[in-house]
């Protein structure tokens, strides 16, 4: 029976510079899975290639030979020798990291939805190469379910996760569509340009305002928008919706007396500021005034934790579901397990009946017509059926228990089945009809 | 009234009922499964169609127009509303939800049509005493919608001022879309309602017969409400009065319309 493997690095294993190494292009994925199909030892193939992650899943009927392949195939590709990082899972691990993958438990940010649609990419280039069958195939379909069982049921795709899209959420609750609307920048902070530069991707105007004219230039022309000397500062401020302020300061760079006059000339129309910086920028009793909505680093850090919280509750539902969606998949596969094994001892007991026949039918009752013949045929075939359904019955039920292999073992070595049959020339497979009574 | 009327009409109350309960849980938070969040909007619109067979059935069997009495204007007025809402939420985000705060409305509107059912005494009626009760009509079903944005305003200020962005925070329209769209409700009201005061003050000297005009409180407090809401638009384009203040002065001109409707609900002599 294959077992699955995965070989692989991702953003905790690899630095990037490594990982850029292996990074396979969209139009390459194609050959490479099928490269990866024709490793010796494989069955079955599958790669899954992002920015955060390279891994090579393999399935064969040798798991050590399959991972010593699958390390040696992407230390080629990398040109590098890479064992300290890689990680390796086989079987049941293979299966629940596939799972956590494929529900975002294993990403940078935890429930983002890009890795699911990567995998399906992956999932894709791999059926089109004809490189999935019905082990490592059904897994990959299995861990899509879970993803979206995960999704579904957990709140892993809700909630904050950093400053900036703290920021975009409250300017959406503010303003709705960001399309042409102002964001002004105070200062050159990392923080405060990651923010506008969210409110940006959203279709907002920025304008960079700074002590420095020349360090406004720089960033404006770096992120595309304008610069402008603190000394337009208050002007800026009538015409902004949203101001982000980030300056070194040590006083308020915005009163709350500026504030209101620039809310009187603003015609009451909302304003909305960020001040990401220690000490503060903005005067904090200009909270108070109508219309103006401030959120200072203590703020806008309580609410991405809060998120953090939320999802780390989330996180932990979205494990448990996974953990009983593997449960589930073991039973399942285990049960598929007992297959070959009851397959085998039907095949025995037919093969056995029927030479037991064929000699009576030359010896002693070589004076049976046809009609006869074949009523004993049923007969014995009734017998047999009858024989074998506890035993059937009892290796299915096993084998979705824990000690599922036992019973099939016992039986195989109790009836030789892995040895040929008396009289036999070699161990032939079992028939297309022993092997649909066993799994039926 | 006829069988096809009563039917639709009780089923519109129904659905309203339903409608109002799955947007009140949809808006609370208290349930997101999908068939919450869409059968919200689909029972509304389901309502308002059966709302609209019940008017039509009405006017063809009884061939009194939709504004012919006060019982009639309250049923339209309850419609109106609806259709406003769903209107609006067609092309503003998430306001269907605001829809919440006005379905228990709508469904006591819906009854009292019954009760105040029938036509307006034949002394007064005419063209003027329709355009009255159509204009006052109109007007009232704007400021609902105002009245609605305005209370989701409010609730969703408070969320911002107060740094909460759970639930409510995401499920409510956005501060802009709801001032923008409570003003527009009220710059829609106004005019309806200057137009239906002055249509209102005829009706009122014609039934006058004798002796100095008599003012009731109804005809002062709806002076009042329409100089709350006269001011709300007046100031928003003169001093930049928007937002909260805004919202605040809707929904007391707005309370005072209703204590206007509820007046004439209780007077006996109404039309």
């Amino acid at each position: 029976m294959s077992a699955v493997v995965v070989v692989g690095m991702n953003h905790r294993s690899a630095p990037v510079a490594l990982r850029e190494q292996l990074a396979v292009p969209a139009e390459e994925l194609d050959g490479a899975v099928r490269d990866l199909g024709a490793l010796e030892g494989a069955r079955e193939a599958l790669l899954v290639a992002t920015c955060n992650r390279v891994e090579a899943y393999a399935a064969g009927p040798d798991p050590d030979a399959l991972a010593r392949s699958l390390r040696s195939w992407l230390a080629r590709r990398a040109g590098a020798a890479l064992e300290t990082y890689l990680y390796e899972h086989r079987g049941e691990g293979a299966a629940r990291h596939l799972f956590r993958v494929c529900a975002s438990l294993d990403s940078i940010v935890v429930g983002e939805p890009q890795i699911l649609g990567q995998v399906k990419e992956a999932h894709a280039a791999a059926d089109e190469a004809g490189t999935l069958g019905g082990g490592l195939g059904r897994l990959v379909t299995r861990a899509f379910q879970v993803a979206k069982r995960v999704r579904t049921e957990t709140g892993i795709a809700a909630g904050q996760v950093s400053v900036a899209s703290v920021a975009v959420d409250l300017a959406r609750g503010i303003f709705g569509e960001l399309q042409n609307r102002r964001v002004l920048v105070v200062g050159a902070g990392k923080m405060a340009l990651g923010a506008a530069r969210g409110l940006q991707r959203h279709g907002a105007l920025l304008a960079v305002c700074n002590r420095s004219y020349d360090r406004a230039l720089k960033l404006a022309q770096e992120h595309g928008g304008t610069a402008h000397p603190l000394t337009d500062l208050s002007l800026l401020v009538q015409a902004s919706d949203v101001v982000v302020c980030s300056t070194a300061a040590t006083r308020f760079v915005l009163t709350r007396e500026e504030l209101q006059a620039a809310m009187k000339s603003r015609r009451g129309r909302a304003l909305f500021l960020i001040d990401i910086a220690v000490p503060r920028n903005v005067d904090p009793r200009a909270g108070d005034l109508d219309s103006v909505y401030l959120y200072n680093v203590d703020d806008l850090e309580k609410i991405v934790g809060e998120g953090l919280e939320g999802r780390s509750v989330a996180t932990a539902q979205a494990e448990a579901v996974v953990t009983e969606e593997l449960r589930l998949w073991q039973r399942e596969q285990q049960a598929q397990g007992a297959v070959p094994t009851i397959a085998a001892l039907r095949q025995r007991f037919r093969a056995t009946a029927q030479a037991e026949l064929e000699r009576s039918l030359v010896g002693r009752l070589k004076h049976l017509g046809p009609e006869e013949r074949r009523a004993l045929e049923a007969m014995l075939d009734a017998t047999m059926n009858k024989l074998l359904h506890a035993p059937t019955m009892a290796l299915k039920a096993q084998s979705e228990g824990p000690e599922g292999g036992a019973l099939a073992t016992a039986t195989r070595a109790l009836f030789a089945l892995d040895d040929a049959p008396e009289g036999a020339q070699g161990s032939a497979p079992p028939t297309p009809e022993a092997r649909r009574k066993a799994t039926g | 009234m006829g069988t096809v009327a009563d039917t639709a009409f009780g089923v519109a109350a129904l659905l309203y009922g339903v409608a109002g309960a799955l947007l009140l849980l949809q808006l609370s938070g208290a349930s997101a499964a999908p068939w919450v969040l869409k059968g919200g909007p689909r029972a509304l619109l389901l309502a308002a169609a059966c709302h609209l067979a019940y008017t039509a059935a009405e006017w063809s069997a009884r061939a009194a127009g939709p504004f012919a009495s006060l019982g009639e204007a309250l049923s339209s007025l309850a419609l109106l509303v609806v259709l406003a809402i769903l209107a609006v939420g067609r092309s503003e985000r998430r306001t269907q939800v605001v829809g919440a705060f006005v379905a228990p409305l709508v469904v006591l509107l819906l009854l009292a049509s019954r009760v105040r059912h029938g036509h307006a005494p034949p002394h007064l009626g005419g063209a003027i005493l329709v355009a009255h009760i159509a204009s006052v009509t109109v007007g009232t079903a704007a400021f609902s919608v105002a009245f609605a944005m305005s209370v989701a305003y409010l609730l969703q200020e408070r969320q911002v001022k107060k740094k909460r962005l759970g639930g409510l925070f995401q499920r409510l329209p956005s501060l802009d879309v709801l001032d923008r769209v409570a003003w527009r409700s009220v710059a829609v009201g106004l005019p309806a309602l200057t137009l239906g005061i002055v249509c209102g003050l005829f009706v009122g000297h014609r039934a006058q017969t004798s002796g100095a005009p008599v003012v009731t409180w109804q005809q002062y407090v709806a002076l009042g409400a329409w100089a709350l809401f006269a001011a709300v638009l007046l100031l928003r384009v003169a001093a930049g009065w928007r937002g909260r203040r805004a919202a605040l002065g809707t929904i007391l001109g707005y309370l005072g319309a209703v204590l206007v409707l509820v007046g004439y609900l209780l007077r006996g002599d109404a039309p």
